[in-house]
């Protein structure tokens, strides 16, 4: 490169040369370019990237930059410099505010939005919360939780008068309960199954899935 | 094989007119009566169904996720959650389970039964057509 080349030239430019070089040839060693990178006569950009090692690409580049209007191209190394000095500022005191903060984050989200969190429950929770109010309906003999990939389902295990379905209403009702508490779309299921239905033949071992998982016995 | 799901969103008439097909089917056929009564069962529930939908589909009060269930456990937390069909929310579980009984078990249906449920059906059905302001 031309001693009146490199003066006219942004700083940022010939940063990037220098970074290029040392890639190239080497930690420290400086070996001044003849030339700014060119691309071969005739051979398209695509298929140049496709074959050139790694600086040769950025020396491609390069040239492709120096031919753009100097006037775009000013010295912005301090001006980057003071950018970063400011974000650095910033998430410092960031990070002071975060530490010193007392509220909790569903404290803070009722600040900022007007209203709380949804509360996030898991699945065994839920089962958990149904479980303490089906256990105290004494039609109610087990309660299976049976989770696969995609869907867990709560299998409620009854004995009742057969085709008695106002037997039932308690549970579904704390089904509902359960149901209307959720705010994120979970997926759970329920189902109720009475023993005193089983057609001849039938058995109840065969009728729930292998992998459920048996959560409360009366 | 793709994992790709494709949701349709429905409105409001495609779910009438489907749950009042199932209707038809089912008186046509006095399913009721028949010895394959399960079948009665399951097309019970599908009417509710379509008319549970169509319900939701009105109410803006729910999330777009609600109003348009891809599935049968988003539509009972939907069912739970939505203020018109808390008189009819048993009654909707009811005919779910049953529906389920009928498909995957081989629960045998007595005849007294399959009145009850018509009856059943309905209520679910008088409650959901006067939310949708059409005639009984």
């Amino acid at each position: 490169m031309s001693e009146k080349a490199s003066k006219e030239e942004p700083r940022v430019l010939v940063e990037a040369e220098k970074i290029i070089q040392k890639e190239q040839f080497g930690k420290g060693v400086h070996q001044p370019l003849a030339q700014p990178y060119e691309a071969p006569f005739g051979v398209s950009t695509h298929r140049q990237r496709a074959i050139v090692s790694l600086p040769d690409y950025w020396y491609q580049m390069l040239a492709s930059i120096r031919r753009f209007p100097q006037i775009e191209f000013g010295d912005e190394i301090t001006e980057m410099r003071r950018e970063i000095d400011t974000l650095r500022y910033r998430t410092e005191s960031v990070e002071q505010e975060l530490s010193s903060c007392k509220q909790t984050i569903d404290e803070l989200r009722k600040e900022v939005y007007g209203r709380p969190s949804t509360k996030l429950a898991s699945v065994g929770e839920l089962c958990e919360a149904y479980v303490e109010i089906v256990s105290g309906i004494n039609i109610v003999r087990q309660v299976f939780l049976c989770e696969t990939n995609n869907i867990a389902t709560i299998w409620t295990i009854i004995d009742a008068t057969p085709f008695e379905d106002s037997l039932r209403t308690p549970i579904y009702d704390a089904q509902v309960k359960i149901l209307s508490t959720l705010k994120e779309n979970i997926p759970l299921d329920f189902y109720v199954l009475n023993v005193s239905e089983l057609s001849e033949g039938e058995e109840l071992k065969g009728i729930i899935p292998s992998n459920a998982k048996l959560v409360w016995e009366q | 094989m793709s994992d790709i799901k494709f949701h349709i969103c429905r409105d409001l008439t495609f779910h009438i007119s489907k749950a009042k097909r199932n209707e038809r089917f089912y008186r046509k056929y006095d399913l009721h009566t028949s010895t394959f009564n399960e079948w009665a069962v399951i097309v019970l529930f599908y009417a509710s169904m379509h008319y549970v939908d169509a319900v939701l589909s009105q109410d803006t009060s729910l999330s777009e996720e609600l109003r348009d269930p891809e599935d049968h456990y988003t539509r009972k937390r939907a069912v739970s959650q939505c203020r018109n069909l808390v008189p009819i929310v048993v009654d909707y579980l009811t005919l779910y389970d049953r529906s389920r009984d009928a498909r995957y078990r081989q629960t045998c249906f007595p005849e007294g039964y399959l009145h009850n449920l018509t009856s059943l059906f309905e209520r679910v059905q008088g409650h959901l057509r006067k939310c949708l302001g059409l005639s009984s």
